[in-house]
């Protein structure tokens, strides 16, 4: 790995972001004339959280997907492929219509999600990992199916949830950054930042495991403790931006792979990449979703899904050709 | 001679059936050790075993006289290294490759090589004449080059012993007999204990000292390969017809096979003379 040219292209990745996030922050506000003070309240109050949750969810689920792709070795990895978007999901909503949340908070929301979120994976783990033997296409199946089952599930919430809660379970389903708030911005915050650094702290471990868990273990990697913790983190860290956010599929699948060909392929640059890489494309998803078809606004999931699916499709054909 | 490592009752393997029933068995130091026998002997089962891959369900290892299980993984790491049959992740440079053989000497949580590490790096790429190759990716490299430059990533380890799962099993001759040479060499030259898995009887025959023969999971025989490589033996093992021979040049025994067709007619000559 070049250190030189990465910091480089790091430092370009990073200004990028800074133009996008200022573009997207003050798009059609006056903020220089006289009577902008409506103007500089709608930039406080709603566009700056919601660029700070933009950021924070899509570099944290960027960086899940890098860190699960690490471990399972397979591009077409990430929590929304696996189902622990949608495991998260239900948690959330499950705790949402019953408004555990009026009376204990939003933490609580991110705990339902966790419990959610680790619950599909621990699934995933008995039935697609033993003896370190990875059945990809099983595990990639069974997280698809997951999906399915967990939208089914969110229906059925939705269903039998009384009407004072409807509302706010469809806004939140939706997949979108209105919710912007910045004690939940805080919370997301700091649980990001936590797993940047847990997880950067392993990238020689995940960069030891590309060389398959054998040859891994040889390399002095306890290979099942580097799995647990990927799969642990990842899960506490979808089910926070899930939590705020609701599903916002494929950006852990996107952009990892795209800063690996940017990039190198080693953790040591991929996390921070990925996190930068992760912010930027929500950002930008998020101002074609509120402008596409304005003065309405369209669910940033939908945008994300849309592109990611293309995406999808076409690594799943590029590496079956491989 | 010293022991090194040493495996005493030793049954290991997967889940459904052991494939390792009770195995004792002692690696002398600056020996070059290959296992052979036929497929799903367990020869696979018991490299991982000795590597610390696969934990064995009774039975004890010991390395340098301790304890297997009383080093942790990481300084395991450093008296063991292993190459695997097939060499996988190839979308990195083949320095990069190398520098991975240091990953056990960091210290925990150290995140980027020193320069010490780049120096051990190109010191075994120099002697595995891989200088040239430094700024490659290892996709751009043919298999046999692969293999090369991932045993010069385990001897970056430096390692006391080095295990090898058919290093030569998907390879062309001349890269079977480049590599097995290159092994040789540092057996002699650096003394290092060298353990293989090899399916090619010939090739073991040829450059190992010592030959374990594996049969249903038990150890068959071993020994010096002209005990070992002899038609008895390896037809009870093969269950098959065997002719050995000695090696002109090399006077190291060596495997003939023959055809259900060749056996038919040179038995019927005999008959017809009788």
């Amino acid at each position: 790995m070049n250190k030189k040219r990465a910091l480089v292209k790091i430092i370009i990745l990073f200004f990028i972001l800074i133009i996008i996030a200022y573009f997207n922050i003050t798009y059609g506000l006056h903020l220089f004339e006289k009577s902008s003070d409506i103007d500089k309240t709608i930039l406080l109050n709603l566009r700056l959280p919601r660029a700070v949750l933009a950021i924070l969810a899509g570099g944290s689920l960027s960086i899940c997907g890098a860190a699960l792709q690490g471990v399972f070795r397979n591009s077409l990895v990430e929590p929304y492929t696996l189902g622990v978007s949608g495991g998260a999901a239900v948690g959330v909503a499950v705790a949402l219509s019953l408004s555990l949340n009026k009376i204990f908070g939003v933490f609580l929301l991110i705990s339902a999600g966790f419990l959610g979120a680790i619950l599909v994976l621990l699934l995933l783990y008995v039935i697609a990992i033993k003896n370190y033997k990875l059945d990809i296409k099983t595990l990639l199946l069974i997280g698809v199916m997951i999906s399915f089952i967990s939208s089914s599930v969110l229906m059925l919430i939705l269903a039998v949830s009384n009407t004072q809660n409807l509302h706010g379970i469809i806004f939140w389903m939706m997949g979108s950054l209105s919710n912007a708030q910045n004690n939940l911005n805080i919370a997301l915050g700091c649980i990001t930042l936590f797993g940047l650094l847990i997880f950067y702290l392993f990238a020689n471990k995940l960069n030891a495991l590309q060389f398959g868990y054998d040859k891994g273990a040889t390399l002095g990697v306890n290979v099942e403790q580097v799995i647990k913790i990927t799969v642990i983190l990842s899960s506490l860290l979808t089910a926070a931006s899930v939590s705020v956010t609701g599903i916002i599929g494929f950006i852990g699948l996107i952009i990892p792979h795209i800063m690996r060909k940017l990039f190198y392929n080693d953790f040591r640059i991929l996390f921070i990449a990925s996190f930068l890489g992760g912010a930027i494309f929500l950002m930008l998803s998020d101002f074609i979703a509120s402008k596409i078809i304005y003065p309405n606004e369209l669910p940033v999931g939908v945008v994300t899904g849309i592109l990611g699916g293309i995406f999808f499709i076409y690594i799943f054909r590029k590496e079956k050709r491989a | 001679m010293t022991k090194i490592l040493r495996l005493e009752n030793i049954i290991s393997g997967y889940e459904k059936g052991f494939s390792l029933k009770g195995i004792n068995l002692t690696i002398y130091k600056s020996k070059f050790y290959g296992i052979i026998g036929p497929n799903g002997s367990g020869k696979s089962t018991l490299l991982k075993t000795m590597t610390g891959i696969l934990k064995p369900f009774s039975g004890s290892i010991f390395l340098d006289e301790k304890d297997f299980y009383s080093y942790n993984q990481k300084q395991r790491s450093k008296k063991i290294a292993y190459v695997s049959q097939f060499v996988e992740n190839k979308d990195i440079k083949v320095i990069d490759f190398i520098l991975a053989g240091r990953l056990p000497h960091f210290k925990s949580f150290q995140l980027f090589e020193t320069g010490k590490d780049r120096e051990i790096a190109h010191k075994y790429m120099k002697i595995f004449d891989i200088l040239h190759y430094e700024n490659r990716y290892m996709y751009e490299l043919s298999g046999g080059q692969q293999q090369v430059v991932a045993i010069c990533s385990a001897l970056a380890q430096e390692p006391e012993i080095l295990f090898l799962d058919e290093p030569t099993a998907h390879l062309d001759l001349n890269y079977q007999i480049k590599i097995l040479d290159l092994l040789q060499e540092l057996n002699e030259n650096m003394g290092l204990t060298i353990v293989c898995i090899l399916h090619d009887l010939n090739l073991a025959a040829e450059y190992c000292s010592d030959l374990i023969l594996l049969n249903d999971g038990a150890i068959f025989k071993s020994g010096k390969p002209e005990e070992i490589i002899t038609y008895e033996i390896l037809e009870e093992v093969y269950q098959t017809v065997i002719v050995t021979d000695i090696n002109p040049v090399s006077k190291k025994p060596m495997v003939l096979p023959v055809s259900k067709n060749a056996l038919k007619s040179s038995l019927g000559v005999k008959i017809d003379k009788k």
